[in-house]
């Protein structure tokens, strides 16, 4: 297995009028193929900027991303972002909404095309091909937002708190439905979050993050079984482990 | 429809019919009260319809416009102007609005001039051009894009900033170039922004014109209401009046017509 994403040595510092800060401060990451990696942290402590860097949207002051051996320097279609909202687009159907990413790339083969409604339909979004984003909960419009992701058949998906604005039981069904799609497509995932229950409950590896400036502070691998789903880890013994040693390594 | 409603759910039906029903009805009865009454008074004598009219007086008064051959004449003088205005305050508001968005150093450079051109009553540049461009169709015109242009450019302006940054990120992470970016996420995220300001410019256009046509004119209903008003024939003021309103709701209806369009051929 070779590294997807390697992170190396990174600084970012922001300038405004007042003041420049030093958000994150030499953060080395990398992340495996297939591997589901979450960042946790106190707010603030640059989690948002780390996906900002890895899209390719901010150049690093310091340091260098690398995404399959490339360096990134500027917006890439390597990596793929999930936002805490769905941001559809209400006056395009959920067919166009998903196809979104392949129709700006000009990537709209019939081979891409069919792999879009095939995705749909596999993750029972068949029956809304050509219904509007209105139309659909909260819960469904995130998947879609998800497949609009995977459409374009990214290395990465950064997933920036994309289940904090649902509520309590959607969040639980979604982000199942999320950890398994991802893992069926055998896609490497970021996911940014302060809910420590979500990161435990769907990660390989959890990441802890300092307060600004941002770095790494430990690494939590966890050795679930792979077939357990977010669900079944909640119910393992081993999660509340986990979920204190998370909770400790943040105070 | 579905015919196996509970007899509940069919009462609400025909309560919510039966409501928006009398909703017309009471609109209809009231334009026939307000005419019938003012009608009523100035036949009784009440009021002085030398100086109210009447709504037969208004008829007459139409009627003799059209015998004289200069209805038409005059109504589509004005509709013209008013018709240009619009179409090149719409057009060149939106363009510019466009370049404000597309360079933001001009953006900030231009932004106080802006503001000052928006709060200055443009009517006090009327003097200006009938100096500058001559009196005459021109110059009212010119005095309606005057007025329209300042408003369009910064109500397109603001629906075009107001796209959420989040989509710009999303869009730009999708791999979109500037111009996909335009005439996919901003354009469209912002039609309805840009269709309630061309609501209010229709509005703003008559304005203008009518403003225009005070000021200098020898032809159209601002000229007639002008006119009328010098030798008190109120009947001809009363009369430019009812087409006026008459001719502003259709190019409103037309508007209206066009964003409905619109929307259905998005949601196909």
């Amino acid at each position: 297995m070779g590294n997807v994403l390697s992170i190396n040595n990174v600084s970012q510092i922001y300038h405004t009028k007042q003041n420049e800060t030093l958000a994150l401060s030499n953060l080395t990451l990398t992340a495996n193929e297939g591997e589901f990696i979450s960042i946790v942290g106190p707010s603030g402590c640059g989690k948002t900027t780390i996906l900002s860097l890895i899209a390719g949207l901010i150049k690093p002051t310091k340091g260098s991303v690398y995404i399959q051996n490339k360096e990134i320097s500027g917006p890439t279609t390597l990596a793929s972002y999930m936002f805490q909202k769905d941001n559809l687009l209400e006056w395009l159907n959920i067919y166009k909404n998903v196809t979104i990413g392949l129709s700006l790339q000009h990537k709209n083969t019939e081979t891409n095309k069919k792999r879009v409604i095939e995705l749909l339909e596999k993750y029972g979004l068949g029956d809304f091909i050509k219904s509007y984003p209105q139309e659909l909960s909260g819960g469904m419009r995130q998947r879609v937002a998800l497949i609009r992701t995977l459409a374009t058949n990214p290395d990465i998906l950064l997933l920036d708190e994309p289940f904090s604005a649902l509520d309590y039981q959607t969040r639980l069904n979604v982000q199942n439905d999320v950890f398994n799609i991802i893992k069926r497509e055998r896609k490497t995932a970021i996911l940014v979050t302060h809910d420590i229950n979500e990161a435990v409950a769907m990660s390989d590896k959890i990441i802890v993050l300092s307060a600004r400036p941002g770095t790494v502070k430990c690494e939590v691998h966890l050795s679930f079984s792979a077939e357990l789903s977010p669900e079944d880890r909640r119910k393992e013994p081993l999660f509340y482990e986990f979920y204190n040693q998370i909770w400790e390594a943040l105070k | 429809m579905k015919k196996d409603y509970s007899k509940e759910h069919q009462n609400y039906l025909k309560k919510q019919k039966i409501g928006i029903f009398i909703t017309h009805l009471s609109r209809i009865l009231l334009l026939f009260a307000v005419f019938g009454i003012w009608e009523l008074v100035a036949k009784a004598g009440i009021v002085d319809p030398f100086i109210t009219s009447s709504p037969s007086r208004i008829i007459k008064a139409i009627e003799e416009l059209y015998l004289s051959g200069s209805l038409f004449s005059h109504t589509w003088a004005t509709l013209l102007e008013t018709i240009l205005a619009f179409s090149i305050s719409t057009m060149a508001g939106f363009l510019i609005a466009l370049l404000l968005y597309s360079i933001p150093p001009i953006r900030k450079i231009l932004e106080p001039y802006l503001i000052v051109l928006n709060s200055l009553p443009k009517v006090a540049l009327g003097p200006l051009i009938i100096v500058w461009i001559g009196a005459g169709t021109k110059a009212i015109v010119t005095m309606g894009v005057l007025i329209c242009i300042i408003v369009t450019t910064i109500g397109i302006l603001n629906g075009f900033i107001g796209v959420e940054e989040e989509k710009l990120k999303l869009f730009k992470t999708l791999g979109a170039n500037k111009l996909q970016v335009l005439t996919k996420l901003i354009l469209p995220a912002s039609f309805p922004t840009i269709i309630s300001v061309l609501k209010i410019n229709v509005g703003l256009a008559w304005v203008g014109v009518i403003m225009g046509e005070y000021l200098n004119s020898s032809a159209g209903l601002g000229f007639l209401i002008v006119y009328g008003g010098q030798i008190f024939k109120l009947d001809l003021v009363m009369a430019a009046i009812i087409i006026l309103c008459l001719l502003a709701s259709i190019m409103y209806f037309i508007i209206a017509l066009f964003e409905y369009l619109v929307n259905k051929k998005r949601n196909k």
